[in-house]
């Protein structure tokens, strides 16, 4: 147990170390980090005195030092467009981020498992196989014209919902909160469903594949020749069994959904930090591409690395197979 | 003991067994064939194909040639007429294009950038996998580690991060594509290659002291393919969907190479007014094209995987 | 005895899995995970003569392929030397050294296996005389059909696939591609254990009618000592990496000298056993990981007695040609 979370330790450190170096390299090595990092309208002046602030006349190795140094400070630069701290301007983006993400999960959850149940329970109905032709279309539609052709039903045409933005947001404990107003739900409602599409597609494939396994196993069968009713076979013996794997998945997809908010940040003008990041690259604004780059990093490699231990703690076999390995 | 004695031929016997061998191709397709869809999915796909490769002979207009498009003609609704009488089945867009030779050309551009991203990772892929099934220890472990470490971030988070360190471009999406692909044809490759390496006649191969380049590439190489006809029709449908995603997001093709994503883009801005055809039809495109080639991905994993069948 | 075709001196093979990092530092934070070393092969010495046909017995998992492999060339040993004609292969210069690997080749336990599934009979048994520039290329068919008519195929199968034969032709087709590169010495690594019994013979009758033929040397390695009765002038019995028999194939079936031997030989239906009571050996064989102290057999053994369990017996003449490693012989007892 212990030498499993080490190694998983380990390969964190070591992905957050890689990540740097090729974030820094690429900025360094690659592009001309006095184009990246310094605002193109200092005039000689300035940009001799940015250059020694950044260190920039060091050797390249004492630089990667001084980047670490600073981004461990949590540091990035300034932003050339706002002025800001980078790596503040992000932090306040999270939020508004978190909330679509984890909105979006639990409605995988709530629409997929039932779903997948059912195609699962009754293999052969017409509906099964509508669920499971739905799935493929839901990993075939691309995700940002989705969002658009939801704009125009709902927003343009049928006017219910509005199109963009995030409407009225509650402030809780320091947190913008926009699902607990009216306003605010009817503006989280298309982003969420649009963001949660793909995902509902998985987990109905994960739970249809879990539960085909599960009605198949001697204790399934021993429970219902007990007669047990079905209802209870089901919410018990077969949920039960497929719920780990399931929740694991879904665990691993909300890094999934950050870096996918992306794209529906983008079509609903939601202004959470993948809006940011899109206005930032095409504004060239490079302290925050480098901050972001490196905030989520982080964030994966933390997400990746409770799911693994909390599913090594549900799931014994998994430590032993890494030992084997 | 009659060691000696003669050894006879089988011929009756080989030939019986000869028969049953000889139908696996005749077999495979009449498997294929069994799911109605996946033969509707590949005969459309293979009319995109069609339509794709042949854009400049029969789309109605060439969209790019400014001689043929007029502004006046723009933003016209499907059906319409030009002034000069042709129809708009698609309408037009903004600058008064033909939608429907947008799209084909549209077509073209993402279909060019998808496969050739997709067969360029699929051969750097199959070189690192092979490499690191073949050799095993510690280059094998930095290899993987590599693998995990990049499949352990979206495609598009890392697609993103080249892109914001490479700009715009044709040549940089494909690179871009490549980055994300390449990690899951080595991982497949090295899983079906550490299987084949260890059987016995890759030991044979040793023992008749061929070269290590010969045994990878002409022993162990074609025995490790099939696999990768799943996972390269799956991966080409990704890369098609992620080059749009990044077009339409402004960090992926320029303007004057317009795949599909952008063109959805650029009748986003006219969503507002009512204006739906000049997002929604490249959409319907890109929907039909992708949803095509998964069918027959998915077709070919169940007849490729004896374990899924019935 | 002349120079020996293929000499082992002292052969070790050891397989170690080291301990990455992570386990290194639960070690530093009080955690006790060691080093797993298993001991394959462990000091043995072979000589095999020109011509002549040696038997490699043992159960599963004692070393006797890992033997082979290392004969073969396919593994490398931990320690020791293995001497072709008297000369050491490790010293070899590579061209030299893919020569040797030309002359001593491998037939398998699993035919199809051992056949690349998608190349052709042709390929597989020509593509190394070609590629190794044996045979011109004008004479290469005519070179493939005396092989394969030599092993009893038809060569009208050549543009055939492995899967379209049965068992004991893709055995056949194994062994052509063997012979194709011309070799002196050939080790069979259960080449007929995974046959129908019917077909093992003609299998076996292929190999010795060769060894006439060409004057084939053999390694013949089973885990079947039935198998080996028939073929074998001399007999190895190998227990957990080590060699603790060996004798001619006559002497060691009338009068096995070894307990594990002995043991072994009680297992061999005979058409002769007349109301014999089936008496499996004892116990189940110890995990390489951890082998017994002394002589590995003792746990298992009928005659155990103190020195077995404190040291190794020594691999010793009993008899001309006859050597085991048993105290048993070492005087009073017996």
């Amino acid at each position: 147990m212990s030498v499993f979370i080490i190694r998983r330790l380990l390969q964190s450190l070591m992905v957050i170390v890689a990540m740097s170096l090729i974030v820094f390299f690429g900025v360094n090595v690659i592009g001309n980090p006095v184009d990246i990092l310094i605002n193109p309208e200092f005039d000689q002046e300035e940009l001799e005195r940015a250059i020694k602030a950044l260190g920039l006349d060091l050797p390249l190795w004492q630089q990667y030092l001084v980047f670490v140094k600073n981004a461990l400070q949590g540091d990035f630069g300034k932003s050339f467009v706002f002025g800001q701290s980078a790596l503040k301007l992000i932090i306040q983006r999270v939020p508004a981020t978190l909330e679509l993400a984890f909105t979006a999960l639990i409605m995988s959850i709530i629409i997929g498992i039932p779903l997948g149940l059912f195609a699962g329970l009754k293999p052969d109905s017409s509906v099964s196989k509508a669920i499971m032709g739905g799935s493929i279309l839901g990993f075939s539609l691309p995700t940002f014209w989705v969002g658009i052709m939801m704009i125009m039903i709902f927003a343009v045409m049928l006017g219910v919902l509005p199109s963009t933005g995030r409407g009225q947001s509650l402030t809780i404990m320091g947190l913008e909160i926009s699902f607990l107003t009216w306003d605010g739900l009817k503006h989280l409602l298309m982003p969420a469903i649009n963001l949660a599409l793909l995902k509902i597609s998985l987990v109905i494939r994960l739970t249809r594949a879990g539960t085909r396994e599960v009605v198949l196993q001697d204790y399934v069968k021993f429970a219902r020749a007990k007669g047990l009713s079905t209802r209870r076979v089901i919410l018990v013996h077969v949920l039960k069994n497929i719920l780990i794997p399931v929740v694991t998945v879904i665990g691993l997809e909300l890094g999934n959904l950050i870096a996918f908010s992306v794209v529906t940040e983008t079509v609903f003008a939601w202004p959470g930090m993948g809006k940011l990041i899109i206005d930032s690259i095409q504004m060239l604004d490079r302290p925050i591409i480098v901050a972001y780059l490196m905030i989520i990093v982080f964030m994966f490699v933390t997400i990746n690395l409770v799911v693994d231990i909390l599913y090594s703690v549900l799931d014994p076999r998994v430590r032993l197979q890494d030992v084997k390995a | 003991m009659s060691v000696t004695s003669k050894i006879e031929l089988i011929p009756e016997l080989s030939a019986e067994v000869a028969l049953e061998g000889e139908t696996s191709l005749r077999r495979f397709v009449s498997d294929f064939t069994e799911n109605k869809v996946a033969v509707g999915a590949l005969m459309v796909f293979l009319a995109i194909v069609f339509v794709a490769v042949f854009a400049s002979l029969i789309s109605p207009q060439n969209p790019y040639d400014l001689a043929e498009i007029d502004i006046l003609n723009g933003r016209l609704p499907p059906r319409s007429e030009s002034m000069s009488g042709t129809t708009y089945w698609l309408g037009t867009d903004d600058q008064g294009r033909d939608m429907l030779s947008a799209i084909f050309y549209g077509l073209r551009t993402s279909l060019g950038v998808g496969a050739m991203s997709g067969f360029i990772a699929l051969c750097i892929g199959t070189c690192i996998g092979l490499t690191a099934a073949y050799f095993g220890g510690r280059v094998d472990s930095l290899i993987m580690r590599l693998v995990d470490l990049q499949l352990s971030f979206p495609a598009i988070l890392i697609a993103l991060m080249l892109l914001a360190v490479l700009g715009k471009g044709v040549e940089k999406i494909i690179i871009a594509l490549i980055a994300v692909q390449w990690a899951y044809y080595a991982r497949t490759v090295r899983g079906s290659a550490l299987v084949e390496r260890s059987k016995d006649y890759i030991e044979a191969a040793h023992c008749l002291a061929f070269s290590n380049r010969r045994i990878v590439f002409r022993h162990l190489m074609p025995n490790v393919l099939p696999p990768l006809i799943v996972v390269g029709t799956v991966q080409v449908a990704h890369a098609i969907l992620l080059e749009s995603t990044l077009s339409f997001l402004g960090i992926g093709l320029p303007v004057t190479e317009p795949s599909l994503g952008l063109l959805i883009a650029n009748g986003f801005e006219y969503m507002l007014s009512g204006k739906y055809w000049i997002s929604f039809f490249p959409g319907v495109a890109l929907l039909i094209t992708v949803v095509s080639i998964n069918l027959v991905g998915d077709q070919l994993r169940d007849v490729l995987n004896p374990r899924l069948r019935r | 005895m002349s120079v020996p075709l293929i000499e082992l001196k002292d052969v070790t093979k050891r397989f170690v899995k080291t301990l990455d990092l992570a386990e290194k530092i639960a070690n530093l934070l009080g955690a006790h995970i060691r080093e797993e070393v298993v001991q394959a092969v462990d000091r043995v010495n072979l000589r095999i003569g020109i011509g002549e046909v040696l038997g490699l017995v043992g159960e599963s998992g004692c070393g006797k392929s890992t033997i082979g492999r290392i004969v073969a060339g396919t593994l490398s040993h931990s320690d020791g030397t293995v001497l072709y004609r008297g000369r050491e292969v490790a010293r070899m210069s590579p061209a030299e050294g893919k020569q040797v690997a030309l002359k001593v080749q491998m037939i398998f336990q699993d035919p199809l296996a051992s056949l690349n599934p998608r190349m052709r009979v042709r390929d597989i048994i020509g593509e190394a005389p070609r590629v190794h520039g044996l045979v011109a290329a004008s004479e290469i068919e005519d070179y493939l059909d005396e092989i394969m008519l030599r092993v009893g195929l038809d060569p009208s199968y050549k543009r055939r696939y492995p899967h379209q034969f049965s068992g004991g032709q893709r055995q056949r087709i194994g062994i052509a591609r063997a012979l194709a590169v011309q070799p002196e010495f050939i080790v069979c690594d259960e080449a007929v254990a995974a046959l129908d019994v019917s077909i093992q013979a003609q299998v076996l009758n292929v190999f010795m009618k060769l060894r006439e033929e060409l004057e084939l040397t053999y390694l013949f390695i089973s885990h079947d000592i039935g198998v080996v009765e028939h073929l074998a002038d001399r007999v190895a019995i190998m227990y957990l990496g080590r060699i603790v028999e060996l004798a001619p194939t006559e002497d060691l079936f009338t009068r096995p000298n070894h307990p594990y031997t002995q043991a072994l030989l009680r297992e061999v239906p005979r058409l002769d056993t007349r109301q014999h009571a089936f008496e499996p050996i004892k116990g189940e064989i110890p995990s390489p990981l951890d082998p017994p102290s002394g002589c590995h057999f003792h746990p298992r053994c009928p005659h155990v007695f103190k020195p077995c369990r404190e040291e190794q017996p020594k691999l010793m003449e009993i008899a001309p040609e006859w050597l085991s490693a048993c105290y048993l012989n070492n005087g009073s007892r017996r």
